[in-house]
C-alpha cells in the first residue's frame, strides 16, 4: 500500500481530473464521492509504478471512468439533469462557460466522453480507443458526430 | 470552440470538502492496513514460534524415550536397565522371576543410571548376596564402544567393596551371541575370558557357576601356578578340570 503522503499528492493533482469524469458520467455530488473513494483508493493499493506523470494521469481517468460506468450499472440513475447538483467552486462561471458546458453535458454519454476526451484532455482518436474500449474508427465517428452536434447546439464553430 | 470547451471544463473542479474528504477516508485505509500488516506479521510469528517450541518439545520427548544402552545386572535375580542418550533410566524390568520380585521393590524411573546402579546395590536383597560374597555383574550393551566404556568406568568407581561389580561392556553381536548360548551377558563375556586362559571350558560349565565363582576361576587361571611351577597358560587340562568338578 502506497505511503500518505503519496495518497495526498494524488488527491490533489488529480481530485480535478476525476471530478470532471464525474460530472461526464453521474448524476450527482454523492455519486461523485463514492466514486473517488474507489478511484484514489484504488491508486493506494496498486503497486505498480509509473513511468512518468502524463501515464498517472491516463491510468487515473481510465480508472475514472471505469468506476463511474460500474456505478452507473450498480446503482438506481437519477432522474435529475447532469446541473441539478453541479456545484463549480473556484473560479467564476461566464455565460458561455455554461452554455458550454451545459451544450456538452446535454450530450448522450457516448459523444460527451470523447468531446472531453479529445478537446479538453488532448488526446488522440487512437488514445481514447484504448481509454473507452472501441476502435479508431468508431471514435473518429463520434467525434465528428459529436462536434456537429455541438456546433448545432451552440450555433458556433469548433 | 475548442477554447471554449477548455476554458468551461477548466472552471471545474473538485470541492475542498470532498478532496478532505477523500484524504481522511484515504489515510484510514492505510492506517487499517498497517495495522493488518503487523498483526499479520505478529501472529506469524507466535505460530511459527509456537510451531518451533512443539517441534522441539517433540523431538526432546522422542529423544529422551529413546532406548541408547542397557545395563544388565545379575547378581542372581537379574534386571535389565534401559538408559536413554542423557544417561536416564527409562525402563527396568527383571531378567528372571527373581530379577522381576526384586524390580517391583525399586523406584528408579528417570534416575540417572549411577543413582539406580547405588540404589539397586543397596538393597537389602542385593546387600545379602554381595554380604555373602557374590559379585555383581553388570553389562552394559550399547554400539559406542567409547560411551560403554566410560558407563563402565563410572560404574566401577561406585564399587566401593572393590570387587562386588564386575563390568563388561557387549554390542549388539554379542548380546546376540551369549543369548544363542543361553548365558547372560555378564557370564558371557566370563565365559570369553575364561576361554582365552582354558580352552576346554563349556558353555555348561560356565551355565552352572556364579559370578563369584567364575570371578574366582579367573584369577586362579591368570595368576602364576605355585604348585607344578608352570603356569596356569601352560597347565595340564586335567588340573583345571579338577578345579571345576569341585565347584
Amino acid at each position: 500500500m502506497r505511503s500518505e503522503q503519496e495518497a495526498i499528492r494524488a488527491v490533489n493533482m488529480y481530485a480535478d481530473t476525476v471530478k470532471r469524469i464525474c460530472l461526464i458520467y453521474l448524476k450527482n455530488s454523492t455519486d461523485t464521492e463514492d466514486v473517488f473513494q474507489t478511484v484514489f483508493l484504488k491508486y493506494i493499493t496498486k503497486d505498480t509504478e509509473f513511468e512518468n506523470e502524463e501515464n498517472e494521469k491516463a491510468w487515473f481517468i481510465r480508472v475514472s471512468i471505469n468506476a463511474c460506468k460500474d456505478f452507473m450499472k450498480n446503482s438506481f440513475r437519477s432522474k435529475r439533469t447532469a446541473f441539478d447538483d453541479l456545484n463549480l467552486i473556484g473560479e467564476e462561471m461566464t455565460l458561455k462557460d455554461t452554455d458550454t458546458l451545459n451544450a456538452v453535458l446535454s450530450l448522450p454519454l457516448k459523444y460527451k466522453q470523447v468531446i472531453y476526451l479529445h478537446y479538453y484532455e488532448g488526446y488522440t482518436a487512437n488514445e481514447i480507443s484504448k481509454i473507452i474500449s472501441k476502435k479508431p474508427n468508431t471514435v473518429y465517428t463520434l467525434i465528428t458526430r459529436a462536434k456537429n452536434m455541438l456546433k448545432e447546439k451552440l450555433k458556433g464553430e469548433i | 470552440m475548442n477554447n471554449d470547451i477548455k476554458n468551461a471544463f477548466d472552471k471545474i473542479h473538485a470541492e475542498d470538502s470532498l478532496k478532505i474528504k477523500t484524504r481522511k477516508y484515504l489515510i484510514k485505509q492505510i492506517d487499517k492496513s498497517a495495522k493488518k500488516t503487523n498483526t499479520g506479521f505478529f501472529k506469524k510469528v507466535s505460530i511459527a514460534s509456537a510451531l518451533t517450541a512443539i517441534c522441539v518439545i517433540a523431538l526432546a520427548v522422542v529423544l529422551y524415550f529413546t532406548p541408547s544402552v542397557v545395563l544388565s545386572l545379575e547378581i542372581n535375580p537379574g534386571i535389565d536397565i534401559t538408559l536413554n542418550r542423557f544417561n536416564k533410566v527409562i525402563a527396568y524390568e527383571g531378567a528372571n522371576e527373581d530379577g522381576a520380585q526384586l524390580a517391583q521393590t525399586l523406584n528408579i524411573q528417570n534416575m540417572d543410571y549411577i543413582q539406580a546402579v547405588q540404589e539397586i546395590m543397596t538393597n537389602d536383597t542385593i546387600k545379602k548376596f554381595l554380604d555373602e560374597g557374590e559379585i555383581m555383574s553388570i553389562a552394559v550393551l550399547g554400539e559406542n564402544q567409547s560411551r560403554n566404556e566410560r558407563i563402565m568406568q563410572a560404574i566401577n568407581s561406585c564399587d566401593e567393596n572393590n570387587g562386588s561389580i564386575y563390568c563388561c561392556s557387549l554390542n549388539s553381536e554379542q548380546t546376540q551371541q551369549a543369548a544363542q548360548m543361553g548365558l547372560t551377558p555378564g557370564k558371557y563375556k566370563a565365559y570369553l575370558t575364561l576361554l582365552n586362559l582354558d580352552p576346554s571350558i563349556t558353555v555348561s560349565q560356565v551355565q552352572n557357576m556364579s559370578m563369584r565363582q567364575i570371578r574366582n576361576l579367573i584369577n586362579e587361571l591368570s595368576s602364576p601356578s605355585l604348585d607344578d611351577g608352570n603356569s596356569n597358560q601352560t597347565g595340564g587340562e586335567g588340573n583345571h578340570r579338577h578345579r571345576y568338578n569341585q565347584n
